[in-house]
Parts: C-alpha cells; structure tokens; sequence
C-alpha cells in the first residue's frame, strides 16, 4: 500500500490536473469558448502530443483534459460500450491524472467522452459529450485540400456535397454513407459528426446536453451547443433516413436500440445485441423488474 | 480510498471556472455563477475570472478608459502575462457598456477564420437597459433578458457567422451572449 | 451465449505485462543500460531525439530500451514527454557558421577554406559484415589529432562573395513555433523548415528521391554538410547578458541548386536547407532537397503537380506520429459503423433484386 502511494506521489510531481499543463488548457479553452459561439465551425487549435498514438482519441482526450472538474463523473465508451479496450484505457488515464470518479451509468455522467457513438439513454441539460474525431472536415473526401475546403466553408458553398449525395442516388438509389453522415449545424455550416453510424445522427439534434469534438491529429476543435439544430443532409424526394439492423437485442430485447452483430456459431449464425451496453443493462433489469410484479 | 492526489490549487480553480464559462456560453441568457477570488476592486469576481482562466501571453486585452488604471494592469500581467492592447487588436475587452462603445472598432473575425475575433467582458453599471427576446443555438425555445442598445447585438447577430460574443458580468455572476443568439425587442418602446 | 464486449480491462492489464516481459527478453541475459544506448547506438537515439523534437540523450535511450527498438515509438514516447515540459524561454538563433565541425565536406569543390573533414562516417565502409564484432570487449581506436578549435566560414558564403547565390531575405518577423500554433496553408518557409525537421526520415527520403528522378526535379548539388557541436545560448534580460545554457550536436545542409535569371535578371544559384538535431546527415540531405522543390512559388517556377512541390501533401503527411497513430487507429473496433454498413449494403442489394424480378 505504500509502496503504492509512493507511485501516485511521482505522478503527481511530473503532471497537473487532468495531465495537460495550464497554459495548454487556456488555448483549448479559447477554442472550446469560440466553437460554443460559432456552432459547427472547425477552429483550429494547436493540438499536443499526448501519451496515447494519433487516432485513440486524442483529440478528445485533450477536450475532456481541459473541461474535467474534480467533481465530475466520468463515462468512457467506444463502440457504445464501456468495456472495450479504448474506452478502458482513457478511463483509467483520467482516473489516473485527475482522480475523478467513473460510472457506465450514462444518465450518472456528468462528462462522457465517446467514439463513434451517441448513448441511447436521453442526455440532460449541463451533461457534456466528449466526441474523438479522425477527420473533422466533412468536406475532406470531395476535396483534400484544407485552403479550398476553408473556402467553401467561408462562402457556405456546399455544392460539391450535395453532387456527391445526388450521384449516390443516381447510382444506387441511396445515399452511400452509412456513418459520418454530414449535418448543418444551426443552417450554416456542413459538419461532420464523426463516425457515429447515421442512426445516431437525430440525437443530435436540439439536445439539452453539450456536444464538444475534438480532432487531435488534425488540429481541429468545434461545438454544437444545447437546444441547436441540426440537419443531417438530405433532398425533398429522399429525405434522410436513420437506420438500424431490424432485430430485436438477444440480451434484453429491445428494439430500438442501435444493435451489433454478432457471429454465435461456425456455421454463420447470427445473433444481435445492443451497441450501448449501460443502456442494455438498464433494460435488462427494467425486464426483470416488470417479471417480478 | 484515501485520496493521495495533491493538485494544485491553480488547475483545480481554472477547471472549476472554465466549466461556468461553458456552461454559460452554452446556454446564452441564463446566469451562472462562479467563485471569489483576489483580483483589483474595480474589476468584479466575474470578469476577472474569465480574464485569469483564459488570457495568456498570447492574448491582447484592452481595458477600456476606468479599467486601465495601473493596479488593474499590473493584477493582468502578473497573473496571465497578458499584452494590454487597442481596441483593434483586442481578443479580449473589459469595461462598462458606454466605455466600450463603438464596438464596430473590436475586430470580428474574418469569413476564412470568424474566431479571430473580439471578446467584450461587460461589466455592470447603470446602462439603459431594454427587455428582448432572445433564441437560437444553447435556448430553449426562447428566453427574456434585459439588454442596452438592443440594436447593437441585433446588428452583430447579423454578420454571423462572424461577429462579436460577449459575457455580462456582475460580481459573482454571468451571462453569454454569444453572436449565435438571435435578439428582438419585445416591447413597443424602443 | 457468446459475448463479445465484455473482459477489455483485463486483456489490456495481461497484454501490458506480457509485453514487459518480451521486452525484458530472457532474463539471463544482461539487461541493457542506457549508456550502452547512448554510447553504442547513437545514430538510433540522435534519430529519436530529432524526430521526437527534443534534446536529451538518456530520455531518448530511455525510449528506445522501453520501446524496444521500435524508434518510432520510442519517438512517440518522447513527444508525449516533451509536451508536458514547460516552456522557460526562447535560445538566441544558433550561429552554425560557430559550429565545431566534427565532419564537413562540400562536393561542389575540391578543396574548400577550413578543409573537407570526412569525421566519423560510413560513406566510404565496405558494407560488409563484421564478424570481429561478434567477440564482446573489443575497443577500437582512432589516431588522435589536435583540435583547432576555430570558426569554419560556410562553404556558400564564397558563392555569396560573387553575388552567385540567391541571398535568403529576413522577413524580421518571428517564425511560428509549430508545436504551440496549429499550421494553416499557404505557410511560411520558416514552419515548413521546422516541421521538415522534425518530419519522418522515411517520409522525407522517399519524397527527396522522388525529386532525383524528374518529379519536381531541382538538380541539387551538396554545397556543404557539416556536423558538430554548436552552442545555445540564452539571453537573460535580469542579467543583461547571454549565458551559455547547452551543448549540441546539430546536421547542417545546404544544397545549390539550379539556377534562375532572365535576360535582364543574371542568373544565381539557389539554396535548399536542412538542419536536424545529432548526427542526422540521410535526413538532412533529404530536408534540404525537399525544401528546395517547396519554394518553386517563391522562385517564380511551374508547378509540375509532383508529391514534394505539394507543400499541404508533404507537410500534412511527414510527421511520423501523427501518420502512424491514424494508420493504426484502424485496428481499434470499428464494428458500429461496419454494421451500418452492412445494413446498407443489404438493404441495396434486396432492392436491385427486386428490380430485376420486376424486369
């Protein structure tokens, strides 16, 4: 037990609160501040190197590192699931370097940092949502360069999106992205959501909580804030449509839910279970209960 | 468990004020409150905070004329190492609403980069003040304050997404208007 | 049933402590000290160190031994460090023309002021396996010679004499520091120079040699490559003087490269440059090859469209760190998305086989 302690003292020598020193949360805390004001736009920030490799999450590592208060209640999820090796590992970072408490209970958090999910349970009012993002600019396949797509974004001019959405349909009778579905964020600017698949893509809508991204390799900050709207793109004729596997969860039945798919036998068969795993758990002992009365 | 973490005082205060500075710029028009600290007697608990938890020496304020007194630039610089600046450079402005004006001399950003741009810290003082609607992104439908020169904000909200964003500030307490929120004035008066 | 998420946070606990065991490899074999990294593997930890963009030997051998060779992420390792560390002050601009050249050779002339010093190099080894090595305890050694500890004038400064090379302008403004400001494009030449030098070796090679063989070529000629020790020196404003903070060893490039004039504009060479932290000299010929065929805009050249005139594709792409912790992102879960890609994929196809029944 001392032995241990002694370890935590070293730790607490070498790094701050939350391991990022004050003067890189004061710049990300600017852009965090600016991003609130300009939702949906991309503000450049000058992103550090952090104990995790480009593309873990360092982006939104580095949000929750200046957003985290010692009070706060701490959810880490990847895959919608809180006990996937990631999700894991930047728990224990946290816990490690901040000392804050952690939960799986999504509606218990008072900051979860996520990857490529929005939690299933209705986020409140002053919740904060912490997204990992790899590429920031939904524009970025369409056009790689950075000085043209800042242009774009500067003369709201978007055309090349919606071609691109056109053809899809053209072609194939759907829009051909299934995740990182784009949205416009209060009617201005296309956003990237993140690789959330598109069935998340309504919650994001006018929700009371706050929606903060990061994007650590490409430098990149920006926010959706409360009650803010949020469209994922679409045309009259094929308006946009979220989407599911048509199962219902083998664990606790729901319907509802974004599901996983998952491979039960050699032969093939398949089995379906919720992504979100606090939110099947939850349902689980709300079946359980219901059986009890 | 026995708590063997030992912060420092700084980073645990900054992180507790920044989340006020979240929440109230998230939701615009609603009062926060944050916590007392050493700072000038002219400037309140408020704008001093936002100034000690933000500014670097990366960032340009300017004082407006009863802020820049010396004691208010010495408590600047020694706690943030921040540069006292003109209206035209500032990232950050402090000083009662009439001192500000005009604010068309605040730079509002550029279409390219619209987060180069100022932010004003208005301090309480008897101003006129007008009842408005507000709403837009952080608002709940909408919401009811009280706001001097409602023209002025309306004509900032119109050069979105560029603009300026502004904190009110009043002793221990906050309120955002950031240039997102959509005002109009409610009443025939104005 | 099975399930599939559950028992992450113990895998991770006994993939970590197997991979301390692996590291630590048969424990009847001495473990490696850090100053056989640093004495014995110095090229290694000079890589480290320069990539990694920070000046400190035992920190990098440190890296390399926990990293297990693996020098990119023992870089890693040494970035993450370095960004925790505080920022005191700025050094003064380091005077290379001071440097104490441990090797400096020109191939653009024979003989040169101060002399052409080969120092301790493998240009003219023959790459043949030593197998003297293989016994523990040798101990080589070299003819001693005295030192002249003077002032090597650069090689380019007697071009610079006949006016035949391009002068370098002082645009008086202070450069960025790319690890405090995010880079935005166009850039300066001063931000590309930095980001070049803390760029992956690999990277920078490839897209050097791209530039040899006609894409964007810029017929460089290795005007001077010098190593040696240079000085830092801090200037204290209570003192109101410099001290001496640090010794280092630097690489230093410059090319000369084609020329350019006008039938009323004569002709001058121009320059690439490198500078690289340690004994770097592959990645320092690269840099300043690479930063040649960035200027062409500046030079008033064409833009053939070749990768190393590209300054968004090579600055974008040449850090290390941020290439290869994206590239293996893509063995984290991606299963979310994947299923909503199967769903899609599903869905069109039972719509294009109801069409052809229709059909």
């Amino acid at each position: 037990m001392n032995d241990m302690s002694k370890d935590k003292n070293i730790d607490i020598q070498i790094y701050n609160f939350a391991y990022l020193d004050e003067n890189t949360k004061r710049m990300i805390r600017r852009a965090l501040l600016k991003a609130l004001c300009i939702p949906g736009y991309q503000v450049p920030f000058s992103s550090r190197e952090m104990p995790m490799p480009y593309g873990w999450g360092t982006g939104g590592i580095q949000v929750t590192s200046a957003c985290l208060i010692p009070k706060d209640v701490l959810k880490v999820i990847d895959q919608g699931a809180d006990d996937t090796t990631n999700a894991v590992s930047i728990r224990k970072f946290f816990q490690k370097t901040a000392n804050v408490a952690v939960t799986e209970k999504t509606s218990d958090a008072s900051l979860i940092q996520t990857r490529h999910r929005i939690p299933e349970t209705k986020l409140k009012e002053q919740q904060i949502l912490v997204y990992q993002v790899p590429i920031p600019e939904p524009l970025r396949f369409l056009e790689p360069r950075e000085t043209e797509t800042r242009k774009m974004h500067a003369l709201s001019e978007y055309g090349l999106m919606f071609v691109k959405l056109y053809e899809d349909i053209a072609k194939h009778g759907h829009i051909e992205t299934a995740y990182a579905y784009p949205v416009k964020t209060n009617g201005n600017y296309v956003t990237d959501p993140s690789p959330i698949p598109k069935f998340d893509n309504p919650k994001m809508n006018n929700n009371p909580a706050i929606q903060l991204f990061g994007a650590g390799r490409e430098q990149r900050i920006y926010a959706i804030p409360p009650y803010t709207n949020v469209k994922s793109l679409d045309f009259e004729d094929y308006p946009f449509e979220a989407m599911k596997a048509n199962f219902k969860c083998s664990i606790c039945g729901s319907s509802d839910s974004y599901l996983d798919e998952i491979i039960v036998s050699d032969d093939g068969k398949r089995s379906y279970i919720c992504s979100d795993t606090d939110y099947c758990k939850e349902q689980t002992q709300l079946n359980s209960k219901e059986e009890d009365q | 468990m026995e708590n063997n973490y030992h912060f420092s005082e700084e980073s645990i205060n900054s992180s507790i004020s920044f989340r006020s500075l979240v929440n109230a710029t998230s939701y615009p028009g609603r009062h926060f409150q944050i916590t007392k600290l050493k700072k000038p007697n002219i400037l309140s608990n408020a704008a001093a905070t936002i100034l000690i938890t933000l500014c670097d020496n990366e960032s340009n304020v300017y004082l407006s004329k009863d802020f820049s007194t010396d004691e208010v630039k010495d408590w600047l610089i020694f706690n943030t190492g921040a540069i006292v600046s003109d209206k035209q450079n500032a990232d950050f402005a402090v000083g009662d609403w009439e001192s500000l004006l005009p604010l068309d001399e605040f730079k509002t950003g550029v279409p390219e980069y619209p987060e180069r741009s100022a932010t004003l810290i208005i301090e309480e003082s008897n101003y006129k003040k007008i009842k408005c609607n507000i709403n837009g992104p952080g608002i709940k439908d909408k919401l009811q304050i009280e706001l001097p020169n409602p023209e002025l904000f309306i004509n900032n909200s119109h050069l979105y997404p560029l603009g300026l964003d502004f904190y009110f500030t009043n002793d221990l307490d906050i309120l955002s208007i950031p240039r997102s929120t959509k005002i109009s004035v409610t009443n025939s008066e104005y | 049933m099975y399930v599939a998420v559950k028992g992450g946070e113990k895998a991770i606990d006994n993939a970590h402590s197997w991979m301390s065991e692996i590291r630590r490899g048969d424990p009847s074999v001495p473990n490696v000290s850090l100053n056989q990294i640093t004495e014995q593997l110095t090229l290694g930890v000079d890589r480290v160190m320069s990539e990694g963009s920070l000046y400190d030997k035992d920190l990098a051998a440190l890296a390399i031994k926990q990293s297990r060779g693996d020098l990119i992420e023992a870089i890693f390792l040494l970035r993450a460090y370095r960004t925790t560390l505080k920022r005191f002050s700025y050094s003064k601009p380091i005077d290379t023309a001071n440097m104490l050249c441990l090797r400096r050779i020109s191939a653009t002339f024979k003989d040169i002021p101060g002399g052409q010093k080969l120092g301790p190099t493998f240009d003219y080894t023959h790459r043949l396996l030593d197998f003297k090595l293989l016994a523990e305890n040798e101990t080589p050694l070299s003819p001693t010679q005295q030192y002249e500890n003077k002032k090597v004038p650069h090689v380019l400064s007697f071009l610079n004499q006949e006016d035949l090379m391009q002068k370098e302008k002082d645009n008086n403004l202070d450069p960025i520091d790319i690890t405090r400001e995010p880079i935005s494009f166009p850039t300066s030449r001063a931000a590309r120079l930095q980001a070049l030098s803390r760029g992956d070796e690999g990277f920078l090679l490839g897209l050097a040699y791209s530039t040899q063989r006609g894409y964007a070529r810029n017929h460089a000629f290795v005007g001077e490559l010098r190593i040696g020790i240079v000085e830092i020196e801090l200037n204290i404003p209570e003192l109101g003087f410099d001290i001496n903070v640090a010794e280092i060893i630097l690489t230093e490039c410059e090319t000369v490269n084609q020329f350019q004039g006008s039938k009323i504009e004569p002709p001058q060479f121009t320059r690439g440059y490198g500078l690289v932290f340690g004994q770097t000299e592959r990645k320092a010929l690269a840099m300043a090859l690479i930063d040649r065929a960035l200027r062409w805009k500046e030079l008033g050249e064409d833009y053939s469209g070749a990768p190393a005139q590209d300054e968004e594709f090579v600055i974008s792409h040449c850090d290390n760190i941020q290439a290869t912790g994206f590239l293996e992102h893509i063995k984290l879960p991606h299963y979310v998305d994947f299923q909503s890609e199967l769903e899609l994929i599903r869905k069109i196809r039972a719509d294009a086989k109801r069409n052809v029944k229709r059909l």
